[in-house]
């Protein structure tokens, strides 16, 4: 070896600073090339520096729209910066059986949390994956479903079970968690039998369940939890309310560190729309939380399908800070709301048919070469590991 | 209005370079030791020979100017011009990024890392050895395991 080769070698910091702008495949060859950089990629906190490198660059922000109906194992994978580009590829998900049914529970720095549901066992399992680094785990089920047999479920007979899922990070223990929550309700919405919901969270870090003793404010609407400001979000439903009077009145949030549930009021506008016509949907808004309102049309009356308004919390927590953004009128009847691009655009369903990206500011709606049965979660390149 | 005032930069082979001191602190290891009081003057720059220092200023100079309200530069200038500064060779890339870390100054390094990242991207492993001049210290069966590991990834 020459002696210029000391020179030629640069500080381990520096080639930190090279390597976090990386993408996930490039860095997953280079553990090959010496035992020095397999260490440094294999570390968590390089991929947590890579991760927050990964945020800052809008190109490493994409769209995963999971399909549902038709080929079912398999994902559009769109780049957040632009939609009209063709640049979409399939990706199949690996530990995916074609024959059932699979949907976003979150996204969370990359890992993607999935359900799996199958027709011929009760229950969903879900799956933690990394695309980017080709890489999935398993989660292991849950005491829950045991425990449905246990009381003499399937319970069409006793009542509606609901199954609400969330994923999110828990910053302070650097471990990622899914919260199911379990509601057995009778058709004016109580909780039977006196039964409350019943909670259990999985953490990552453990690889288990356990079950959580504490209070959920309300029924939470069984969508894609929002995870943001390290809680996950989901809209609800008041309890011991008939169904056909129920509204939603609330936000229903969980904070992931400290496990625990809390409420926040609905803007008084919403809560008095006419709730046999209304869906709200959340959305995460330039880092805010937000809020989707679609009132449809009324059968028999003329007017437009679906007139939607866009409301965000400028200041989280802070109930006098909710803001009406603006509202429109839709060229069809809403059928699903899919988030926000980075951009600002609105994703929607329309028809039950069309998948649509809409801008506010010109008004100008793109349809997407996506089938009408997706569900899509955000997702950011990244090497975390499940 | 006071005259800008300058300092003088001393590089590792003995070269003086005088630089307005507005220049000088976009390297933030120049700027604390200016306002704690520790710096000589000339303020020696070891470790940086007078080749790169040079280019270091150039660049200094150039981004200290462009963000001045009244010779606003175009970012698409900027960044052109920035593309140009980043095409040498390899060796004096490789001391560009050790100049910008030990003298932390952060834009720098991120061009430069940026640039060397985006070159050995699409490398195999055996071209970023040489690229780095980096020793495999995995036996041949060793590799062979951590291939396999994430063999998607050559293909």
């Amino acid at each position: 070896m020459s002696s210029s080769d000391d020179e030629a070698k640069l500080p381990q910091d520096v080639a930190v600073e090279i390597l976090k702008r990386l993408p996930a495949r490039s860095l997953l060859r280079f553990r090959c090339v010496c035992r020095s950089w397999r260490s440094t990629i294999d570390d968590p906190r390089f991929a947590a520096l890579h991760l927050s490198h990964s945020a800052l660059h809008a190109s490493n922000w994409h769209l995963l729209w999971l399909h549902w109906g038709g080929l079912r194992n398999l994902c559009s994978l769109f780049s957040n910066e632009s939609l009209a580009m063709p640049s979409q590829s399939e990706i199949g998900m690996p530990f995916a059986n074609p024959r059932n049914i699979h949907g976003p529970v979150g996204s969370c720095n990359g890992l993607i949390c999935v359900k799996e549901i199958s027709a011929r066992r009760y229950g969903q399992t879900m799956y933690l994956w990394n695309l980017f680094a080709r890489k999935h785990k398993v989660v292991p089920r849950s005491g829950l479903d045991s425990r449905f047999f246990l009381v003499g479920f399937p319970c069409g007979v006793l009542g509606i079970p609901r199954e609400v899922l969330g994923f999110g990070f828990d910053a302070r223990s650097n471990d990622y968690k899914i919260v199911k929550i379990l509601y057995l309700l009778d058709n004016n919405h109580r909780c039977i039998g006196g039964m409350k919901p019943w909670v259990e969270t999985y953490s990552l870090g453990i690889d288990s369940w356990r079950r959580l003793e504490c209070e959920v404010p309300a029924i939470c609407d069984d969508e894609q939890a929002v995870f943001l400001n390290g809680n996950m979000h989901w809209s609800a439903l008041e309890f011991d309310v008939p169904w056909a009077e129920s509204k939603y009145v609330s936000i229903v949030s969980f904070d992931v560190a400290g496990e625990v549930f809390d409420e926040m009021p609905l803007p008084e506008e919403i809560v008095r729309m006419d709730n046999g016509r209304l869906s709200v949907y959340l959305a995460v808004l330039n880092d805010l939380l937000a809020v989707f309102v679609n009132l449809m049309k009324a059968l028999g009356h003329p007017g437009p399908d679906s007139v939607c308004s866009i409301w965000v919390m400028r200041e989280y927590g802070v109930h006098e800070s909710w803001t009406k953004m603006y509202s429109f009128e839709a060229r069809g009847l809403v059928t699903n709301f899919n988030g926000f691009t980075r951009n600002g655009e609105l994703l929607m369903e329309i028809g039950g048919l069309e998948q649509v990206s809409w801008n506010p500011i010109t008004g100008q709606y793109a349809n997407l070469p996506l089938p009408p049965q997706s569900d899509l979660v955000t997702v950011i390149e990244s090497i975390v590991s499940p | 209005m006071a005259t800008s005032r300058k300092v003088t930069l001393l590089s590792s082979d003995g070269e003086s370079f005088e630089v307005e001191q507005s220049v000088a602190v976009e390297s933030i290891t120049i700027k604390d030791s200016i306002e704690e009081g520790s710096a000589g003057n000339p303020i020696p720059v070891p470790k940086v020979n007078s080749k790169i220092l040079a280019k270091v200023i150039e660049y200094c100079k150039k981004h200290v100017e462009s963000a001045k309200a009244e010779d606003r530069v175009d970012d698409e200038d900027l960044v052109a011009w920035d593309a140009d500064f980043v095409k040498v060779d390899q060796a004096t890339l490789f001391d560009l990024i050790r100049a910008a870390n030990f003298l932390n100054i952060k834009s720098l390094l991120d061009l430069t890392c940026q640039t060397v990242a985006d070159m050995i991207k699409g490398k195999t492993p055996e071209e970023k050895r040489k690229t780095f001049t980096i020793r495999n210290d995995f036996t041949p069966e060793e590799e062979e395991e951590v291939r396999r590991e994430n063999q998607w990834a050559f293909e």
